[in-house]
């Protein structure tokens, strides 16, 4: 290697290292899940997990890149995380081998690898299912402490696997509630309701609608806010993105909410149910994906919450942090084109035009 | 019937669009140098004569009339590079029958050894030969472009290439290597 | 003009201090260099002098070897007005001029000048000024010209030519930040010789008709801080202020500070002087003081010698010249890892230890393994944006790093490349260790001696076009010509044919062979004479 240009000093910080503090910082949400939905939570991230090293390790074989200074980056691995958490507990294996595999390879590795893709990896794994299965990807259960039947570890374990639980019992047992419905998540339930005609205030009195947002999914949901904050204070991600996401979802929410509070949710609500504060201290902060502008940063959240608010409220699905994200990565390009910070010296000024016309 | 007002619909819209691209192709004409002289901007202008032209401009123009891209090794890749972009091309390697890329370099004028027959100031393409018959040339080495051709009608082999040393001022910072060392990809 | 807001929170500061974007935090490894008094160091057994130790041309050197040289005396003189004089260090014997690696990154060779000391020092003849107040500023100017002075910050651009412009300059910053990690030689000069530097000062400011002053120091050097204030108590100095600006890299930036101090950014493309602002840093105030009030030319300088591997680290006085292996065998040290001359953000690793201190050595650093983190691989950049928060100048080093890896090098300077300062802060922070700074020198003098190329292709153009005209020109001439003669011959033939038809004849074979003679003669001629012409008017152009 020739001359080395300065700066010879270096502070101590690694993409690795950024890596293992967004994973430990998912631990108390992950174990809250675990808590209210079994072990089926584990499992599926420990198949996420083991599927996304191999296929990462398989793509880089290929690519004739080296293997282990790009696995040890811990990019792999977080993708998977972040996919396994906002997987349904039971879903079967292979969907989730597909989810992972698919997202590695195609969102990621056809792009270039680690910081050429220009969506996050794990919502486009998450978006595959999730159109591909709708039933299975929006078929979650009761928490354990609403449940008749909480699922054990070899339940879980057996179903994922064969999809039948080992003692008999079906899934469709399993899924019962203490009122004797199927249940959904509480935006599931909400979405549901309305389409039955029922008006809001209606709706909540379900079991599964509890505190901030729904039984168990309120919980968390704090617990990820927790691991966000911590993210946050220690500087792994910036406070603008999630900030922004919360805001953008409380602007669009609190006018729809105050228009008619029969038929629109509490901003509160949407804060905390469904995948909110995963989405927003956790996916939407994904380096790679989100905008690298000061202003950009702004933009980005805003729109995350926005979009995720307008889907939930008038789309056909009942929580959209995937979609809102992947729709926001499409706008980064042009977001950072824009947003280009005023260089010291240089007048504010608009934008040059014709700068990419060749 | 629906059929027919599908058809209608279609051709007015074709019509309407391509009236509105023609327009603004029209409107909109960006002007711009003749692609001769653009290409003239990207040859280094040794005149040196290895792409089988008299000189660059003359190349210029054989590359607007369509010859290949790849026969000036004074340009080198960067040069086949900004060509192909400039001219949506390919980017091709170097032709290798054309010479090679070198590194730049100015002729010298042994001068003793000068017996004054003016035959390398004729040659010069860019008069960079000072001298007068009978009388002793040499190079002005700020306008020489090292492109060779007083090195062959010398009759007494006086003329060397000599590589222009590198200065402080010519000196540049090297690319960082790229990404993850070689040593690492033999591990794995 | 975009204002940030003036904080409150430095209360030692005497002046509103602004804030500047982005900065980092650098572990300091101050503490190590500045506890010890300045020393000095015994004569090195040979000093090697490069000519181009300041910023514009080499110095002409003015002694031959075998002279005998007293110190202070003119070795070399200044090749153009942007260029500097260079005196002897010591007293001794040039042994020779010729080339030498010079402190450089590159490791290239360059003309310096080699003495061998006598162990004397033996000062030659000093002229300090006596009534300074009379002297008029281009007389001050001159004197500092002729005393070699340029600036000590880093960049050794020639002081006379920074004090030249002074319509209009309103304030004088004297720039005692050193925001450098490991370099203490200013918070030093400052504390053991700060009347010095505050009469420096003060002469400057007169150049400009007694303009304020403003010191801009960071706040951790309290001491030097005391010291200023005591002294300029005692010298009655009352248009000097403190401008005391929080710790962090790089606030010790020309940009950086006049922005800290006054709020203000110095416009793309234009000067401090044109805000009204003139700075200089405190060693080079040192070095003015010096050279009129006692005489002496800019032959040593304060440097910091430190680094976990210099055994007996501290800021000593070093002649310039002194060969770095000295310093590191006179402070009993061990051979160094990494040799860094400068600070660990800006400075440049050495490419050996033989090279002698310039005028912009302010600090060596001898660094033990491991002591400074580098060789680590770089990984992908994931777009953390990391390097943007730490950028003080707002720029995009992510975007910059993309285009200039990938050689779109228009794209690089569309998010303004040229802005880049060079400081580091980006590659300091940057989790996937990309040598972010080393991608943008690289693209930054590949897009400059590509601008030389560019411009010698086009003189390279324009005297292959002016040869093709003249080409053309001769064979149109000579054609011309031929066909005069023919025409001169069958009126000749003609004529005569009337008289005498044989004589004719061999008159017309006379004049075939004198026209062609003739066309002959007058073709090299005139082509050597248009030729001669052509470089005649180029060399005008």
């Amino acid at each position: 290697m020739g001359l080395l240009s300065s700066p010879f000093a270096k502070k101590t910080n690694s993409v690795t290292r950024m890596m293992l503090w967004v994973i430990g910082a998912t631990v108390p949400g992950l174990l809250v899940m675990i808590y209210f939905f079994g072990f089926g939570v584990l499992i599926n991230l420990l198949i996420a997990c083991a599927t996304a090293l191999v296929t990462e390790a398989f793509v880089l074989k290929l690519r004739q890149r080296p293997i282990v200074p790009i696995l040890w980056d811990g990019s792999a691995l977080v993708t998977a995380w972040l996919l396994a958490l906002a997987l349904p507990p039971l879903l079967p294996w292979w969907m989730t081998v597909l989810g992972t595999s698919f997202a590695i390879i195609f969102a990621k590795h056809v792009y270039g690898g680690l910081g050429n893709n220009i969506f996050n990896p794990a919502m486009v794994g998450y978006v595959l299912l999730l159109i591909s299965f709708p039933l299975e990807m929006t078929t979650w259960l009761p928490p354990q402490s609403l449940a008749e039947n909480p699922v054990g570890l070899i339940e879980a374990v057996s179903i994922i696997f064969t999809g039948a639980a080992s003692n008999e019992a079906t899934i469709d047992m399993l899924k019962q509630g203490v009122d004797g419905y199927t249940m959904a998540t509480p935006l599931d339930h909400i979405k549901t309701e309305l389409a039955q005609g029922y008006r809001i205030p209606e709706a909540e009195t379900a079991p599964i609608i509890k505190g901030l947002s729904g039984a168990g999914w309120q919980w968390v949901n704090l617990a990820f806010l927790a691991g966000g904050l911590a993210l946050m204070f220690k500087k792994v991600i910036g406070w603008q993105i999630p900030i922004a996401v919360l805001l953008g979802m409380g602007l669009v929410s609190l006018p729809l909410f105050f228009a008619n509070s029969d038929y629109y949710l509490f901003p509160m609500f949407h804060g905390f149910a469904g995948a909110t504060m995963l989405g927003a201290f956790f996916i939407a902060t994904d380096p790679v994906t989100a905008s690298t502008t000061p202003k950009g940063r702004w933009i980005f959240g805003l729109g995350i919450g926005a979009i995720t608010v307008l889907i939930r409220t008038f789309g056909g699905y009942p929580d959209a942090i995937a979609f809102a994200v992947l729709l926001m990565n499409m706008a980064v390009p042009m977001i950072d084109y824009y947003t280009k910070p005023r260089t010291y010296g240089h007048a504010d000024k608009k934008h040059k035009a014709g700068g990419g016309a060749k | 019937m629906d059929l027919i007002t599908a058809v209608i619909i279609l051709a007015v819209l074709g019509l309407v669009f391509g009236g509105m691209l023609g327009f603004a192709s029209i409107k909109f004409k960006v002007e711009g140098d003749p692609i001769v002289e653009q290409i003239d901007e990207i040859l280094p202008q040794t005149q040196c004569g290895q792409c089988g032209y008299p000189g660059c401009k003359p190349y210029a123009e054989a590359i607007a009339n369509g010859d290949e891209i790849n026969k000036c090794p004074p340009g080198g890749e960067a040069g086949v590079k900004a060509l192909a972009d400039l001219l949506g091309r390919e980017v091709i390697p170097l032709d290798e029958e054309r010479g090679e890329e070198k590194p730049p370099s100015v002729a010298y004028i042994r001068e003793d050894e000068c017996i004054g027959c003016t035959k390398c100031i004729q040659a010069c393409p860019v008069d960079a030969i000072l001298g007068a018959p009978k009388l002793m040339h040499t190079v002005i080495i700020d306008e020489c472009t090292g492109c060779d051709l007083c090195v062959e009608p010398c009759p007494v082999d006086c003329i060397d290439m000599v590589e222009l040393p590198q200065t402080i001022s010519s000196w540049k910072w090297q690319q960082p290597d790229q990404m993850i060392p070689v040593k690492e990809l033999e591990a794995s | 003009m975009e204002h940030s807001n003036p904080t409150p929170k430095s209360r030692a500061s005497e002046i509103p201090i602004y804030e500047i974007p982005g900065g980092i935090h650098p572990e300091e490894h101050k503490t190590r260099s500045n506890q010890a008094d300045i020393r000095s160091l015994p004569l090195a057994d040979e000093l090697v002098i490069n000519l181009k130790g300041q910023a514009g041309n080499r110095s002409l050197p003015v002694v031959k070897a075998g002279d005998t040289v007293l110190k202070g005396q003119v070795i070399a003189e200044c090749d153009g007005i942007f260029s500097a004089y260079q005196h002897a260090p010591t007293s001794g014997e040039v042994i020779a001029i010729e080339n030498r690696t010079i402190a450089h990154p590159s490791g290239l060779d360059d003309l310096c000048v080699v003495l061998k000391p006598d162990g004397k020092d033996q000062w030659c003849e000093l002229s300090p000024v006596t009534h300074l107040e009379d002297m008029d500023r281009e007389a001050v100017l001159a004197q500092i010209f002729e005393k070699g002075v340029v600036g000590l910050g880093g960049a050794s651009f020639p002081s006379h030519i920074k004090l030249k412009q002074h319509e209009g300059i309103h304030t004088l910053i004297i720039n005692a930040a050193e925001c450098e990690p490991y370099i203490t030689c200013d918070d030093k000069l400052l504390q053991e010789h700060t009347k010095d530097v505050l009469l420096g000062a003060e002469i400057i400011s007169k150049l400009y008709q007694d303009i304020d002053i403003i010191i801009g120091i960071e706040d951790n050097k309290p001491q030097a801080i005391d010291a200023i204030k005591q002294a300029r108590q005692e010298l009655g100095l009352s248009n000097i202020k403190l401008g005391v600006v929080p710790t962090k890299y790089p606030s010790g930036g020309e940009k950086q500070l006049i922005q800290l101090l006054t709020g203000k950014e110095v416009p793309h493309g234009k000067l401090p002087a044109d805000l009204g602002l003139v700075m200089h840093n405190v060693g080079t105030c040192y070095a003015i003081q010096q050279a009129l009030t006692e005489g002496k030319p800019l032959v040593e300088r304060l440097v910091t010698l430190t680094g976990d591997n210099c055994k007996e680290p501290g800021n000593y006085w070093i002649p310039f010249g002194t060969p770095v292996e000295h310093l590191i065998q006179a402070t009993n040290s061990e051979t160094p890892k990494r040799l860094i001359m400068g600070g660990p953000m800006m400075g440049y690793e050495l490419p050996s230890a033989e090279v002698g201190i310039v005028k912009a050595t302010n600090c060596i650093i001898m660094s033990a393994d491991g002591e400074l983190g580098m060789d680590q691989t770089a990984l992908p950049c994931i777009r953390c944006g990391a390097c943007m928060d730490a950028c003080p100048a707002s720029l995009l080093p992510q975007q910059l790093y993309w285009h200039a890896q990938a050689d779109e090098f228009d794209k690089a300077e569309e998010y303004d490349l040229f802005d880049c300062i060079e400081c580091g802060a980006c590659a300091y922070v940057c989790p996937s260790h990309i040598p972010l700074v080393q991608h943008y020198r690289y693209a930054k003098s590949t897009i400059r001696n590509n601008r030389v190329e560019k411009i010698k292709a086009e003189k390279a153009r324009e005297r292959y076009e002016a040869r093709q005209e003249r080409l053309e020109r001769v064979k149109r001439e000579k054609a011309e010509r031929h066909r005069k003669a023919a025409e001169a011959r069958k009126k000749a033939a003609e004529e005569a044919g009337k008289k005498d038809p044989k004589k004719a004849a061999v008159q017309a074979a006379l004049a075939r062979v004198k026209a062609k003679k003739e066309a002959q003669q007058s073709d090299t001629n005139e082509a050597d004479q248009s030729k001669a012409d052509d470089n005649n008017s180029e060399g005008n152009n």
